[in-house]
């Protein structure tokens, strides 16, 4: 008998599903393989995220539990005006900021002060000279710069999110956004000349 | 083609991390199916959760009876 009913038991799954198209088929049948197609996707990415902003495999890896815990019960409330990649990593940057922020009890963590003295001193630094820094300093150097600064280069370089992204996602106007951003790649490149100023 | 190595640290620590992401997906799988058993129970038993509640509070777990035969017939028009 249950031989008959297996494959009733576990349909399979079309491949080739948008991610939208797979949080519906999810949101209807409530099948969980449908969760596990999100995962496969997804997971590597976030946990490289929750690893770059939390430095540390196991608190990366008890927040990405959370992560993916919380958007599993909350698939039924993604509307769809965004990506879903654009959600996830939106919930991931957020959980991760704020378990620093509950770690340093330092509220400052991208809410610092706009008027900085770097905003009007430096030049803009090119998007190329980012993007193009070898992987192994960029590990270094992300690594070096602050969660706010580091996290904002993640969204922009990585995930290619546009300024009205980001703003949403942090609840910041798009003029903060794009000052954060100017101030985040001063730093980057800051820190670029003060660890390998010999190789420049 | 324009080159991102954010891009290219993204897919290394996807690679180098593989074991940790299957390592969370088993977790998450076992609560997944600790809350859906939980869930089961409940669903299975919330009736005689919700009777029991109703006879604690002094109520008959029976529904009333509306139809009680006051001598008219059931219906309007019949002997």
């Amino acid at each position: 008998m249950i031989n008959l009913l297996y494959p009733l038991l576990t349909k399979e799954i079309p491949t080739g599903l948008s991610d939208e198209d797979v949080v519906q088929e999810f949101v209807v049948s409530n099948n969980v393989a449908y969760f596990d197609i999100l995962y496969k996707r997804y997971s590597g990415k976030v946990f490289g995220k929750c690893l770059s902003i939390l430095k540390s495999e196991s608190e990366a890896e008890d927040a990405m539990q959370e992560i993916f815990m919380k958007i599993l019960l909350n698939l039924s409330k993604f509307s769809g005006r965004s990506k879903f990649s654009t959600w996830l990593y939106s919930i991931t940057y957020n959980f991760c900021i704020d378990s620093i922020r509950r770690k340093k009890k330092d509220k400052s963590v991208l809410v610092e002060d706009m008027s900085s003295e770097h905003d009007t001193a430096e030049d803009d630094v090119e998007d190329r000279f980012i993007m193009e820094t070898n992987v192994k300093r960029l590990k270094v150097i992300l690594e070096e710069l602050p969660v706010g600064d580091k996290a904002i280069l993640l969204m922009k370089y990585q995930d290619d999110f546009s300024i009205r992204e980001i703003s949403g996602m942090l609840d910041k106007s798009e003029s903060a956004v794009k000052m954060k951003i100017k101030r985040a790649k001063q730093k980057f490149k800051k820190l670029h000349s003060e660890l390998y100023k010999n190789t420049l | 083609m324009r080159v991102n190595n954010f891009k290219e640290l993204e897919r290394e620590q996807i690679v180098q991390y593989e074991k940790n992401t299957e390592k969370v997906h088993k977790s998450i799988s076992s609560n997944v199916g600790i809350l859906s058993f939980i869930g089961d129970i409940f669903e299975l038993y919330l009736s005689r959760i919700f009777g029991l509640f109703v006879s604690a509070t002094g109520g008959s777990p029976k529904a009333p009876d509306n139809q009680k035969n006051d001598g008219r017939p059931k219906y309007p028009n019949t002997i």
